[in-house]
């Protein structure tokens, strides 16, 4: 899936990615194409901007590291994120039944 | 582990790319280089050579100063939204007693626009026209409509020049006042 088609949906696959595990940016990543089975394909750079924005929003909090013998940067979803979270899940679920309904009904015609 | 000739030079690119405050852009770094050097251990435990495995890396994350643009455009939105109520509430307070007839000390009024529009572009260098209108608009606005004071126009001109020497000296390499960083 291109950069641009996941323009949108990149917060909500972050704090999913982080939900119950804190991770650095690397892991994060590895998460989403692990999880996503290499479905998304986007420059790997683009994650740290909106990780960094959804720390100033308070959905992340983030604390450095030094457990490998490099520094760290460590995320972890805050309260706020989890509500967020949960909140834009079910938005996400919702706009995937509803586009599926209607590819479905097109398809059938 | 300290990053190889290759990766400094996209660190460095990088790096001049950042207008962001001095420790802000060296946390954004130091988290760069780190994930470079993983999808560097990546490319090798792939089978890649060395300098392969860099390219890779490099390739994978995306070219540098694009990423820079989205970092300062995303730090530029939430420093203009944190800046600009306030800068509109000073300029309107400004203008109010610059407006006053019993306020004649036009050398003053002109000094503030140009140090406070200074200020805020030293702060925010992306945005100098949106300083310059946010405290020098509402000179004319209150004296014109008020007094009747075409004079007043002359507070947007000053403005506009205390907005762009703030965004020029921040882009020749004045810190804006201290500030607290982090990490």
């Amino acid at each position: 899936m291109s950069h641009e088609a996941l323009k949108g949906h990149l917060d909500l696959l972050l704090l999913s990615a982080l939900k119950g595990h804190s991770a650095h940016g690397y892991a994060v990543l590895e998460r989403l194409r692990e999880r996503s089975s290499s479905t998304f394909d986007l420059p790997e750079g683009t994650i740290y901007p909106a990780l960094h924005r959804l720390e100033a929003a308070g959905l992340l909090v983030s604390h450095w590291s030094e457990a490998t013998g490099r520094r760290r940067r460590v995320y972890q979803l805050t309260p706020k994120g989890r509500r967020a979270l949960s909140k834009r899940r079910q938005e996400w679920r919702l706009f995937a039944r509803g586009i599926e309904a209607v590819l479905d009904q097109g398809a059938a015609t | 582990m300290s990053a190889s000739p290759v990766f400094e030079s996209y660190l460095q690119e990088l790096r001049q790319g950042l207008q962001l405050y001095p420790g802000n852009k060296l946390a954004v770094l130091e988290e760069v280089q780190d994930h470079l050097l993983a999808a560097y251990e990546r490319e090798m435990r792939a089978g890649c050579a060395p300098a392969q495995a860099e390219q890779r890396a490099l390739a994978a994350f995306g070219e540098p100063r694009a990423l820079a643009r989205h970092f300062v455009a995303q730090k530029s939105r939430a420093r203009v939204r944190l800046l600009l109520p306030l800068a509109l509430l000073l300029g309107f307070a400004l203008a109010y007693v610059d407006s006053r007839p019993s306020w004649d000390d036009t050398g003053v009024s002109a000094l503030v626009v140009l140090c406070t529009t200074g200020l805020l572009s030293l702060l925010e260098p992306t945005r100098p026209w949106l300083w310059a209108l946010a405290i020098g608009a509402w000179f004319p606005l209150l004296s014109i409509s008020l007094n009747g004071n075409y004079g007043s126009l002359m507070a947007v001109l000053i403005a506009f020049l205390g907005a762009g020497s703030g965004s020029l000296a921040r882009r020749l390499g004045v810190k804006p006042p201290a500030r607290a960083v982090r990490p």
